[in-house]
């Protein structure tokens, strides 16, 4: 495959990834649309580095460790997401979480209350 | 390299970009959280497979020991979020926005994104186009192992550096955690 193609589906990868943050309201599909984002970006790395002459041993060690610091911190959010939610809490965190969201009165000024 | 050991190599490219594209797309219109952890799981060995067919198959051994670890937290998390049911309304039916304002509301919700990402991505196509130069697939491959990781960061020492910082991040984080939690446990027994 050439490294245009390759980037091309790195590009639709993360703008599947953008679509996904602004469409999805629960908390685990935000995290996968991160995970989608962080595919893309290690296709273009992992592209790169096959398609570059030098610095091939730096950008799969730079990948590695920033791989690794992404998930232990993703470790991080969900332990305390899970040891923190109670009963009645679970149903606000599964109800909303998307990044803006667009209803009628947003943008009619009407008003909801 | 051999043509066939070539040919194999773009096949598994192609296979493994259809399945990260298809099963991103399919993540968002799956209303089941089970299912979308199925599909999560799916996108990682997709992910991984990719940077083996990349020659960076180290990769898949060292970050795929971290991925397991939030696999598994993000799993019992979603179990127990998907008992109670997702998109229950937590008002009574009467109360709520008429059905037909519901539904332009999603419409609107989604139709907006696709104008945007696809204005993005006509965007990027645009400067991007030309940039690359004719390639036939062909390239010295250079397949990273242990070694030399360990020998880049045994010498170079801002990766060190980064490590510590991260690690210390990390840390820090995570204690502030585990102290919340504990005061939280606490003050719920002395009740």
């Amino acid at each position: 495959m050439s490294s245009e193609l390759v980037f091309y589906i790195a590009m639709v990868l993360f703008l599947i990834s953008v679509f996904g943050l602004f469409v999805s309201a629960d908390i685990v599909s935000v995290f996968i649309a991160y995970q989608l984002m962080t595919a893309a970006a290690i296709i273009n790395f992992l592209n790169f580095s096959v398609y570059m002459e030098t610095g091939q041993l730096w950008i799969k060690v730079f990948l590695i460790i920033g791989l690794l610091t992404i998930y232990l911190l993703a470790f991080v959010v969900f332990f305390y997401i899970y040891s923190n939610t109670e009963t009645l809490e679970r149903k606000t965190i599964i109800k909303d979480h998307r990044l803006f969201r667009l209803e009628k009165s947003d943008w009619w000024g009407e008003d909801n209350i | 390299m051999s043509i066939e050991s070539q040919k194999i190599i773009e096949t598994m490219q192609y296979i493994s970009f259809a399945s990260l594209v298809i099963s991103g797309i399919a993540v968002f219109f799956i209303p089941n959280l089970k299912r979308k952890i199925v599909l999560l799981f799916l996108l990682f060995v997709s992910t991984m497979m990719i940077s083996y067919v990349f020659y960076s198959g180290i990769l898949i051994f060292i970050v795929s020991l971290s991925f397991i670890f939030v696999f598994a937290l993000l799993h019992l998390l979603t179990v127990q979020l998907s008992h109670y049911g997702r998109g229950s309304p937590l008002l009574p039916s009467d109360a709520g926005p008429p059905h037909s304002r519901i539904i332009t509301a999603r419409i609107i919700n989604i139709i907006i994104p696709i104008l945007l990402c696809t204005g993005l991505g006509y965007l990027i196509y645009k400067l991007i186009g030309g940039y690359f130069p004719a390639d036939d697939g062909v390239h010295e491959i250079f397949i990273i192992g242990m070694e030399e990781i360990s020998g880049i960061i045994f010498t170079r020492y801002n990766i060190i550096i980064f490590l510590l910082v991260a690690a210390a991040l990390i840390s820090f984080i995570w204690f502030t955690v585990i102290l919340m939690t504990g005061r939280k446990n606490k003050g719920e027994y002395n009740k």
